[in-house]
This record gives C-alpha cells, sequence and structure tokens, in this order.
C-alpha cells in the first residue's frame, strides 16, 4: 500500500475514533439542571456530528481500501507490462535512482522542519505568559530562521532581532496590546 | 437613498481611504508572492485590527482580500507559478504571452480585467445585498438553519477533493463547535473540566490554525525549490480604453460568473475562472489559438477572480454565511468587533454593511493605480525566500490568538489545529469545511433547536413553507447528483 493510502486510512481511522468518543462522551454526560425536551435535546447535535464523522470516515477508510484493492489486482494482471517497464527503467536506473535520492532527501529534511517547526510552535504557545514576549519572539524566530534552512547566524541574530523589535514596537506600543 | 449614500461615504474619509490603501498595498504584495494566501495573511493582521474600529478594520481586510486576486497574476504570467490558486488559469495565455515579449500587456489586461470585475462586482453587491437582506429578515429560525446547512452541503461539494472528505471536515467542525456550554440549556459539553471552553472553542484558534500555522506547516516542503521559469524585465504596458472595450463580451461573462459563483459558498474564485475561461473558449470564433497567449484568455479569468469579491461579500453580509475562506476570517472579525453577524447585520449595522461594499469600490480603484504604478517592487517580491516569511506569519498569528482572550489556550488549541490541518492537507482533506462548520455550527444548531421548540419538537416545520421545500430539495438534488457523479467515476474507471 502507497504511504498516501496508508496515511488516509489512519486519518480516516483516528476521525472515527474520534466520532466514537464524542458519542460515548455526549451520551454518558448527565444534565440535571434543566428538563432537556426530546428533539431539542444538548445532545442531539453532537450525536448528529459524531455519527456522521464514523459513517463518513469509514466510508472513506474503506473507499481506499477497495481502491488500492484494485490497483494491486490490475498490476498483477499488467505485470508482462510491468516487467517491460522494468527493463526501461534499468536502462535509465542510475538517472532515475539520483532523482530519487534527491526527492528522498528532500522528503527527509522537510520531514524534520515540520516537527521542529510544530514543536517551535508549541514552545511559543506555552511558555507565552512564562517569558518576557520581547525575547520569546527572538528566541522563536532565530530559532525558526535555522530550522528553515538559514545558516547564516549572524544575520539570523539581526533579522530576529530587528523583528521582535518591530513586533514590540507594532503590538506593545502602539497597539498597547496585553502581550 | 441619502442614507444609503451617506453609509457608503463612510469609506471615503481621509483615514479610511488610507487603510484601504495600505491594505490593497499588502494585498497585491501577497498576492505576488507564491505560497502567501490571503486568509493567512487575513489572519495574520487580525491582532492590529483589535484595536481599530469596526469599518477601517474590515477595509483593511478587504483591500487585502480584493487586491491579493490581482496580485496572483504576476507570478502566474512572468514565472508560470500563480500567486494565487484562482490565478493558475491566468498562467495558460499570461505566461505565453511573456514568452512572446508580451509580459507587459499581458500583466496590463490582467489589471484593467481584474479592476473592471471589482467594480461590476461592487455594483452587484451594492444592489443585491439590500435586497438580498431585506428577504432574509423576515426569515424564520427554520430558514436561517436550512439555509445554513445548504451551506455546508455546497462547501462539500465544490470544495477541492470528494464530497466524503469534505463532509468529514463538517462533521468535525461541527463537533469543535458543540464544545462549551449548548445555546439553549447551557449544558456543558466536551470541555472535560476546562472552565476555560465553558464559552466554547474561541473561533480564533480554528482560523489561526487551519489558515495561517497549518498553511505554514505544509508550505514547508517548498522552501529551496525554486519558483518558476522567470522572464526577461519588464514594463507594464497597459492596454489603451479601445484595445480593452473590443473584450466586454469576455469580461461580464468573467464578470457575471465570478458574482454567480462568488454567492455560492466554498466555490470561491478556482471554480469561476476555469469556468469563465473555459466558456470564452467555447464561444470564440478562434479557439484554436487559445494557449498561444491572446488576451480573451486573461481578461476572462482575471475579471472573474476579482468579481468573485462582491459576489463572496453577500450571502456574508446578508445571510452571515462567509463565500470562501477570506470572507469566513472577516466573519470572524465582525464577532470579534462584538457584532453579530447573521440576517440582522444589515439592519443594525448599516454604516459597517454599507461601508464594506463602498470599500470593494475604492479597494478595487487604488489596487488599479497601484499595480499600474507600481509594479516594478511587485515583481521584485517574486521570488522572496519565504523562509523569512513563515516565523513572522507564526509569531503574528499567535499574537493573534492570544490577544484575543489574553490567555494561552487559544494560541494552544491553534497549534493544535495546525497540526490537524497539516495533516488534513497532506491527506487532501479540505480544512475550510471544518471551518466554515466550526463558524456555522452554532448558528444552524441554536435555529434548528428552536425551530424544533416552536413546533414543539415537529420537523414538518422544516418543510411548511415553499421556501424550505425548495432548499431541502436543493440539498439533496445536490448529494444525489454527486453521489450519482461518483458512482459513475468509479464505473469508468
Amino acid at each position: 500500500m502507497s504511504k498516501k493510502s496508508m496515511g488516509e486510512v489512519v486519518m480516516s481511522m483516528l476521525f472515527a475514533l474520534v466520532g466514537c468518543g464524542g458519542i460515548v462522551i455526549i451520551q454518558l454526560q448527565k444534565f440535571d439542571a434543566l428538563s432537556n425536551t426530546g428533539t431539542t435535546d444538548f445532545r442531539t447535535m453532537p450525536t448528529f456530528a459524531g455519527t456522521m464523522l464514523v459513517l463518513l470516515s469509514l466510508v472513506n477508510g474503506s473507499r481506499v481500501l477497495i481502491g488500492e484493492y484494485q490497483r494491486r489486482m490490475e498490476a498483477a494482471q499488467d505485470r508482462d507490462g510491468q516487467r517491460q517497464g522494468e527493463r526501461v527503467a534499468e536502462e535509465q536506473g542510475e538517472q532515475i535512482q539520483g532523482e530519487n535520492c534527491k526527492s528522498n532527501n528532500h522528503d527527509q529534511v522537510t520531514r524534520i522542519r515540520v516537527i521542529l517547526m510544530f514543536l517551535l510552535c508549541l514552545a511559543v504557545a506555552i511558555l507565552m505568559k512564562a517569558l518576557p514576549f520581547p525575547i520569546l519572539v527572538f528566541g522563536f524566530l532565530f530559532l525558526a530562521f535555522l530550522v528553515l534552512g538559514q545558516k547564516k547566524i549572524w544575520i539570523n541574530a539581526m533579522v530576529s532581532l530587528l523583528g521582535s523589535g518591530l513586533v514590540y514596537l507594532i503590538f506593545i506600543v502602539l497597539l498597547k496590546l496585553p502581550l | 437613498m441619502n442614507g444609503v449614500i451617506g453609509y457608503l461615504s463612510s469609506a471615503f474619509t481621509p483615514v479610511n481611504l488610507l487603510i484601504t490603501f495600505v491594505g490593497s498595498l499588502l494585498g497585491i504584495l501577497i498576492g505576488a508572492i507564491p505560497g502567501l494566501s490571503a486568509p493567512m495573511v487575513i489572519v495574520v493582521l487580525l491582532p492590529i485590527t483589535y484595536k481599530m474600529e469596526a469599518l477601517p478594520a474590515l477595509l483593511l481586510l478587504i483591500g487585502i482580500y480584493n487586491a491579493s486576486k490581482l496580485g496572483g497574476s504576476f507570478p502566474a504570467v512572468l514565472l508560470r507559478t500563480p500567486g494565487t490558486p484562482a490565478a493558475a488559469c491566468t498562467c495558460i495565455e499570461g505566461h505565453a504571452m511573456a514568452e512572446k515579449g508580451e509580459a507587459g500587456l499581458a500583466i496590463g489586461y490582467a489589471i484593467f480585467a481584474s479592476a473592471a470585475g471589482g467594480l461590476v462586482s461592487f455594483l452587484a453587491c451594492l444592489f443585491l445585498s439590500p435586497l438580498i437582506a431585506g428577504i432574509a429578515i423576515k426569515a424564520a429560525n427554520a430558514d436561517i438553519a436550512l439555509v445554513g446547512i445548504l451551506g455546508l452541503v455546497m462547501v462539500c461539494i465544490f470544495s477541492r477533493g470528494n464530497m466524503i472528505k469534505g463532509l468529514i471536515g463538517v462533521a468535525l467542525g461541527l463537533m469543535v463547535s458543540s464544545v462549551g456550554a449548548d445555546p439553549i440549556n447551557g449544558a456543558v459539553r466536551y470541555t472535560f473540566g476546562n472552565r476555560s471552553l465553558i464559552s466554547g472553542i474561541p473561533f480564533i484558534a480554528p482560523l489561526v490554525g487551519m489558515f495561517a500555522i497549518g498553511t505554514v506547516l505544509s508550505d514547508i516542503s517548498v522552501i529551496g525549490r525554486p519558483s518558476g521559469q522567470r522572464t526577461g524585465p519588464i514594463q507594464v504596458k497597459i492596454p489603451k480604453f479601445g484595445q480593452c472595450i473590443r473584450y466586454w463580451k469576455e469580461l461580464m461573462t468573467g464578470a457575471i460568473y465570478g458574482i454567480l459563483i462568488g454567492a455560492v459558498p466554498g466555490v470561491g474564485a478556482e471554480g469561476s475562472t476555469w469556468l469563465a475561461y473555459a466558456t470564452v473558449k467555447k464561444r470564440s470564433k478562434h479557439p484554436e489559438l487559445f494557449g498561444t497567449g491572446i488576451p480573451e484568455g486573461i481578461v476572462a479569468p482575471e475579471a472573474s477572480n476579482n468579481a468573485v469579491t462582491g459576489g463572496a461579500l453577500i450571502p456574508m453580509l446578508t445571510l452571515g454565511i462567509p463565500g470562501d475562506s477570506s470572507t469566513a476570517i472577516m466573519l470572524g472579525a465582525i464577532m470579534l468587533q462584538g457584532l453579530s453577524p447573521g440576517v440582522t447585520l444589515f439592519r443594525d449595522s448599516p454604516r459597517l454593511t454599507y461601508g464594506m461594499i463602498a470599500g470593494l469600490l475604492t479597494s478595487t480603484v487604488f489596487m488599479f493605480l497601484i499595480a499600474w504604478k507600481m509594479i516594478k517592487p511587485f515583481v521584485a517580491m517574486l521570488d522572496r525566500d519565504r523562509s523569512w516569511i513563515f516565523p513572522f506569519v507564526v509569531v503574528f498569528a499567535s499574537i493573534g490568538a492570544f490577544a484575543s482572550s489574553n490567555t494561552t489556550m487559544p494560541v494552544l488549541l491553534a497549534v493544535g489545529f495546525g497540526l490537524l490541518a497539516y495533516f488534513m492537507q497532506k491527506y487532501g482533506f479540505p480544512v475550510v469545511t471544518l471551518v466554515l462548520a466550526t463558524i456555522l455550527g452554532p448558528t444552524i444548531e441554536t435555529n434548528t433547536r428552536l425551530a424544533l421548540l416552536f413546533s414543539k419538537g415537529s420537523y414538518s416545520i422544516f418543510y411548511a413553507t415553499w421556501l424550505r421545500k425548495i432548499i431541502i430539495a436543493i440539498v439533496l438534488w445536490l448529494i444525489i447528483s454527486e453521489m450519482i457523479n461518483a458512482v459513475k467515476a468509479m464505473k469508468t474507471k
């Protein structure tokens, strides 16, 4: 199974789980303060949304799996054609391998950057009240530039310093936002 | 009539004109940089609007929204890389003209068509919005709930990807909108004991997460990749009025498609530009020339692209249903200003609504002047490295989320939504359906439950009038026709 299909199936299953969890939680919840009048129950909307999520996620997951199965069957039928294709590929082997290698490297770097960027965003969210705002912005910008491939430390530091100064000036001095 | 002129004139004060100018300038700049989108930048600039009055704040956003449509055509012509998805259609003829050494003329036609499309959509918005608002104000709870549902179904069908994925986004959005105290009984749902969630998930969190943090995470893959093929130095040569007027049929076709399709939630400019291009090509006496670089192929999609703005504003101002991602964020900005968008907005805040409509006109004029006179700096921005821009996007977006309630909860939620958006985009789930469902969820739930309360639990209230029957028929027709199409597509495979 291709990585994309696998990812889509996993996503669908996660969504189905979220839907199931939502239905179970809302159905178990008790609310005695006011009497609920049947159709205008507070559970109606979340239950409807949860059920929709479960059903659609299962349909989507099945659709992807069936598509993969059909593709495999077709591939098995075209085995001869595939062999022929492989022969052509062998002839162009080195070139293709080189391109794949480049693409794989780029994918790997991207994945690491995404993870690090996400962690940085999370750190900003957590530290927003703990650290003085200009210091937090400076730190984030400096590290984010590094993560995104800007290797010249001094330029990064200068841009981060100017950036945090600009943010301070706009949001704290001019707009007086409570940061 | 005098009242309307008075309301419209509120957009023409020096401060408001200056703000619209700044918005238009930013809009062209943003549109010109591939990878930066109008929704992302509107979200990023939300914190700046917190301390502004409602009208100037929205004029800034309208300026960005309107002008970014034109900005997207510059890289489309010069680099064969559309700055915005809607400008993809302009690549065909625009870049072909650029290869013939007519890049300036191609951009000139794009500027002219965008401005003309913007003006037509302004007129449509000005005359249609009060009419629709007049009808909408008489609507009952059941009508509003059904229109909301119709909006969500349309978003699913016309959003990129298949309908099932769109509906999954809607279901997730409805679940997100269920968090907190329910609108009728006050029962607390899905808060897990967290008091800051009692008033629900702040809508700024999904907006910032989905359109800013999620987009940054998704677009990290394009960092370090060349943007496209740059053509030689250009000089914008605005075509003469006589030259332009020759293409009035193409222009009007594009503008009408833009207005009509823009008014349908979720379709956005992408659908309308391709439709306008295909129609003009079909009607042309020389369809074989399309693809070789002819002005008709630029005028129609560009007029359509900018006409979408007026179309998308109509349901937003009159019904509280956003036409696309940017208008969804503007709807959020209206809420942040303490106003309640929906059928009453036109009646309660006419200065704001008419001012926004007038903002369409002023931003279109500024867009035209800026693009015409200041094209060179924008061309210089085309190849800017996004690794310098993305960290600032995250900082501004986080400030927007934090300053909305002075707590870190919206920022944490936004980061979570950002991760969700990254995976959703990676596996082809449209994020716009989730955001729109989050915004429309409370409206649909409140009105559905109130309608059921008034009818003592009888569902017959939802098909009691002809209008409601028609809306239900449209919803069913859309779903069934989409299912039939899906089955046909499977059989063809």
